[in-house]
This record gives structure tokens, sequence and C-alpha cells, in this order.
């Protein structure tokens, strides 16, 4: 077996419990454009419940003077020179028009 | 000429010497493919007939320019497979997910592109977890892939396929994406060298989109040399991709790194004690101090540091990316092209789900801003630590190769496969990822170099000299059939 590690239990000691109801994964599942079935919906609601309790465990950490972490490149405003690149124009036999194929 | 001793740049000298043809080669790789896919499911596409077409090309070239033409392209004649999250123009992409079967995409991603520029031969597509969500590769709707050690296990996810293929030899090298861990997890699980760049290092352009912030573009080889040299063609600012860049960092650990290159002996490694710690199976936290042994003996410099927001790490990145992830899966809508989003597996609906919810209203700021706080903790973490060290080691996963179906069916479970990756993730790291051993049963364990942004050749540096002093990465596999 991969190593007994299976049996680890430590992460999963909730603080708080996080139980959505039936209502709160159906509106998530219409925000989400996804269609559920019955069965489905008591899947992931246990499911959902069980990361979302997890995950409260944020909260352990004082994050009031805190700023939250975007991207990791630091770039801002990726802009190119306005120029005007020749080879990246579609290509056009009707100068100053765009040729295409006929849709009828 | 057998492909399983060859790493690519073993490829190249037979090639260069005339010992063996492009075609020659690539039909030994293909040979393979058809004995072992049935047993493997590493691929979901393979192009043997296009791959025939570039290796006659590949031949004509050396016949007309000889050795001048690996000068023009280093990867001349090198078969390659592509996890399947990589655009490749005419070529079914699927993201390993039912809602782009049949999809066929009328561009190829910047790093195929790239990689085909280069001389390198696409082979095929690889399985992998549906969307990158998964670290088992049991989360494909393909299928899972079994890890060539023992066909019972998973090879890793979610670049599954990709590692199962290399590891397998079905092909030189292999594309992948790691955003939580994902080239690292099956390289550790398959006993190969991965390379997870550096945030923005290597263009995402063309790649499905899994998590934005976090995506970064690597691959699974043999060796380190395989890795710095498919790295060398890869990156590379895109015009394509806002972000991508060179040398770009949101902490000032640039001249950090460089430091470390500039300096002479010893190197500093640390060690991780959360890394080493309860949640470690005990073989691989001896396996992986084993090799810190041997970096020692090669004349560095090991001590233990502390990363104390690693615990963190799982909870964070379980709500960072699913965030994105239900974002960028948005554009699915089975109307413009693909399946109705009715196809998307659990796994995928999961991650929707969860990051719809912690991105709505009323939710934002106690989840999606609560983590965004968290991940710069995190990245503190680390630049606190690479003011002491310059490079630290780590196991890459928990335990070995776990059996199929052994943890999928909890959820939570299979996410804390990730903690030892999600932190450096999160700080948009290098890490490269190496065999460091084997377990009692005879399944490769793996471990990471991890080094501040931009320092992936100083990552190399150390990585080689390990492989020049150890063999484990020479190790392949005689015989596939189910073990324990």
């Amino acid at each position: 077996m991969g190593g007994g590690w299976v049996e680890y239990n430590a992460p999963f000691a909730n603080i708080i419990s996080v139980k959505l109801s039936k209502e709160e994964v159906l509106k998530i599942a219409k925000l989400a454009k996804l269609k559920l079935i019955d069965a489905e919906v008591i899947k992931y609601q246990e499911q959902l419940s069980d990361v979302l309790s997890y995950v409260q465990k944020l909260n352990e950490l004082d994050t009031a003077d805190v700023l939250p972490t975007l991207q990791v490149t630091g770039l801002k405003n990726v802009f190119r020179d306005d120029k005007v690149d020749k080879s990246r124009s579609i290509g056009s036999k009707a100068g100053k028009y765009f040729e295409t194929e006929a849709i009828f | 000429m057998n492909v399983q001793e060859l790493s690519i740049k073993d490829a190249l000298v037979l090639l260069q010497n005339r010992k063996v043809s492009v075609v020659e080669l690539t039909k030994a790789y293909l040979d393979r493919i058809e004995e072992l896919q049935p047993k493997l499911n590493a691929f979901i596409t393979v192009c043997g007939k296009e791959a025939l077409e570039r290796a006659k090309w590949a031949d004509g070239m050396i016949a007309k320019d000889g050795k001048e033409a690996f000068k023009k392209y280093p990867l001349l004649g090198i078969p390659y497979a592509a996890k399947d999250l990589f655009c490749t123009k005419g070529i079914e992409t699927t993201a390993g997910s039912s809602v782009l079967r049949g999809f066929i995409p009328e561009y190829d991603a910047t790093v195929i592109k790239r990689l085909n520029e280069a001389g390198a031969i696409l082979i095929g597509k690889t399985n992998c977890d549906a969307w990158g969500h998964g670290a088992s590769g049991e989360n494909s709707d393909f299928g899972p892939t079994r890890n060539p050690w023992d066909l019972e296990r998973v090879s890793g996810g979610s670049s599954s396929g990709s590692a199962a293929a290399v590891a397998a030899s079905l092909a030189a090298f292999a594309t992948g994406t790691d955003t939580g861990g994902s080239i690292r997890n099956p390289a550790s699980f398959c006993n190969l060298t991965g390379l997870k760049p550096t945030y923005g290092r290597v263009s995402r352009y063309g790649v499905v989109s899994f998590a934005s912030s976090l995506d970064c573009m690597g691959h699974l080889a043999k060796t380190v040399e395989d890795c710095k040299l498919i790295l060398s063609i890869t990156e590379g600012k895109d015009p394509f991709d806002a972000t991508s860049a060179v040398g770009k960092s949101i902490f000032s650990v640039e001249t950090l790194h460089a430091t470390s290159l500039r300096r002479e002996h010893p190197l500093r490694v640390g060690l991780p004690r959360e890394y080493f710690g309860e949640g470690v199976n005990k073989e691989v936290s001896d396996t992986v101090k084993a090799a810190a042994g041997k970096l020692e003996e090669l004349g560095h410099k090991i001590e233990e540091v502390s990363l104390p927001m690693t615990e963190y790490g799982v909870a964070t990145y379980y709500l960072l990316a699913p965030s994105e992830t239900s974002s960028n899966l948005s554009r699915y809508d089975g109307i413009r092209y693909g399946n109705p989003r009715s196809e998307f597996g659990e796994e995928a609906k999961r991650r929707i789900m969860l990051g719809t919810y912690a991105l709505s209203a009323g939710y934002y700021d106690a989840y999606y801003e609560k983590a965004q706080k968290v991940r710069t903790l995190m990245i503190n973490d680390f630049v606190k630590v690479f003011s002491k060290v310059d490079v630290l080691l780590a196991p890459v996963a928990p335990c070995s190769a776990f059996k199929i179906g052994e943890v999928v069916s909890d959820p939570l479970r299979m996410y804390m496969m990730d903690v030892l990756t999600i932190p450096s993730s999160l700080a948009g790291l290098a890490a490269l990822a190496l065999p460091a051993g084997f377990s009692k049963e005879g399944l490769p364990v793996g471990m990471q170099l991890i080094g501040p942004q931009w320092s992936e050749e100083l990552l190399f540096k150390v990585g080689k000299k390990y492989q020049e002093a150890t063999d484990w990465h020479k190790k392949v596999v005689t015989t596939f059939k189910v073990v324990t």
C-alpha cells in the first residue's frame, strides 16, 4: 500500500462546521449553470460542506493588516508599443476591406 | 538501441552520429505505445501518422545539413508527448474531459509551437485528470492511467499520462502543467525528473486554463539535463500571454538567487521541518533525508529550516484554485464549441461549485479574499527562509503511489496529497522534482528542490550534481505487471 499515509487524520479536526442546505447547493448550481439530480445534490451537499468546514482553518490567522496577493509576477499594465505589426494583420485583397468566405 | 535507456541527450547523440534515423527512433516509440498503451492508458490520442511524416522531414534535414541541422533545431527528431491540456492544431484536445471530446483546436499552444519549431516530434496527447483537477489521474473522463511500476496503482496527477508515457519510454519527454503539484506529484510516483518553472517563465497561451494565477507550464523527462534543455526551448516572454515575463517577481528575491549562483561551495540546502513531520510517511521522509546526506557528501551545507505557514496551504489553495477554475470553466457553454456542461465530471462540478460559492456576494471577503491574504503570508514564509538558505529540499508527496480507488472516494483526503507542493505553487516559485530512491515495495520516491522565483539554473546545478552521484533516475521498469 502507498506507505500507510491514508490513515492520517489530524488535518480534519474542524473548528467550525459548515453545513450547506439543499437550497444553497441548488442556488450555487444555478449560478454555475450546472444541472444536478437529487442524488447529486445530497452528495455535493456533504462534500462541499466538508471542504468549507476544513477551510475555516484560515480563520486561525489574523490577516487584518495583510494585503491580498492577486498574482506573483508584480506585472502591471502589460502593453506593447503602439506600432503596426503588418505580420499580424489579416491579409486582404480588397484594399481597406476584409475578405472572407461566403456564408450563403 | 533500447529506447528505455535513452535520455533526450542520448538520443540526440545517436541521431547526430547517424546510428539511428529519426523514422527508426519514432517507430521504436510507436511500437512501444502499441504494446503498452492497453496496459497503461497513458494516451488519449496517438498521432502516429503525423509523427512519421515529421520524422521523415527531420531525416531530410539531417541528410541535408548533417550536424548543423541540430544547431538550428536543438530537439531535432525527438519524439514527445503533450498533456491533453495543450492545444495542438488539427489534433483532438480534450483536457481529459468529455466536455471537449471531439474538440479540434485551430492553433498550437505557444509551448507546442516552440517545441515543434525546435524539431521535436509530437507523438500523442496524454491522459490527465480532467481540467488538471486531481493528484492521481483518476479524475480523467477517459479512465485512469496506470503506474508503469505497478499497474494496480495510480501514476499520480494531474499529468498522469505524461508521467506514465515517459516512465515507460513511450516518448522521450512529455509536457505537463503544475498548478498545485501536477508535474511534481506524478514525477515522484513514476521515478522521473519534472520541472515546475517559475510562474510566468513559460507561456500559458493555448493551454486549457485551470487557475490562472497558479498554472505553470512544465515538463517531465528522465534527467535534469533533459529538463534544462527543454526549458531553454519553451521559456521566454510571449506577446500572447500577458503574464509571461522574464525575471519579474512580486518580491525582491531576484538578487538572492543571483547571489546563490555566484556563491562558491558550499550551497546552503534547507530542509523545512514541516515537510518531514507527522503527515508524511516515514519511509518517504527517511529516503529524502538520505538524499540530503548525499548532497552533504557532495559539499553542500544542510540545515533545518521552518515554514510555519505550511499547514494553511491546502485550505488556501482549495479556495483560490476552485474560484479561478469556476471562472475559467464558465466559457464551456456547449454552444460555440465543445459538449454541454452536463458532461462535466464529478470533480469538475465539485470545484466549480466550491469556487462559485467562495466568490459569491456575501462570501467573497470571508473566503476568496481571506485566502488571497493568507497567500501573502505563505509567500513571506519563503522570503524569510531564502535569506537563510539558497534552496530547499523536501519530499514531493506524503506517500508513494497508492492503489487505484484507494483515495479518490474522499475528495478532501485527495486534496491533502498536495500539501507539500501547494505552498511553492502559491508563491510562484521554481521547483524541480527528481528521483530519490525506492520504497521497500519497489515504488519510486521523489524529492523536490525548491528555489526562489527565476532560480531554475540553481536547481539544475544541484540536481545535476545529485544525478551524477546517484543512479535512481536510471532505473527503468523491466516487466509491466501487477506487483503488490
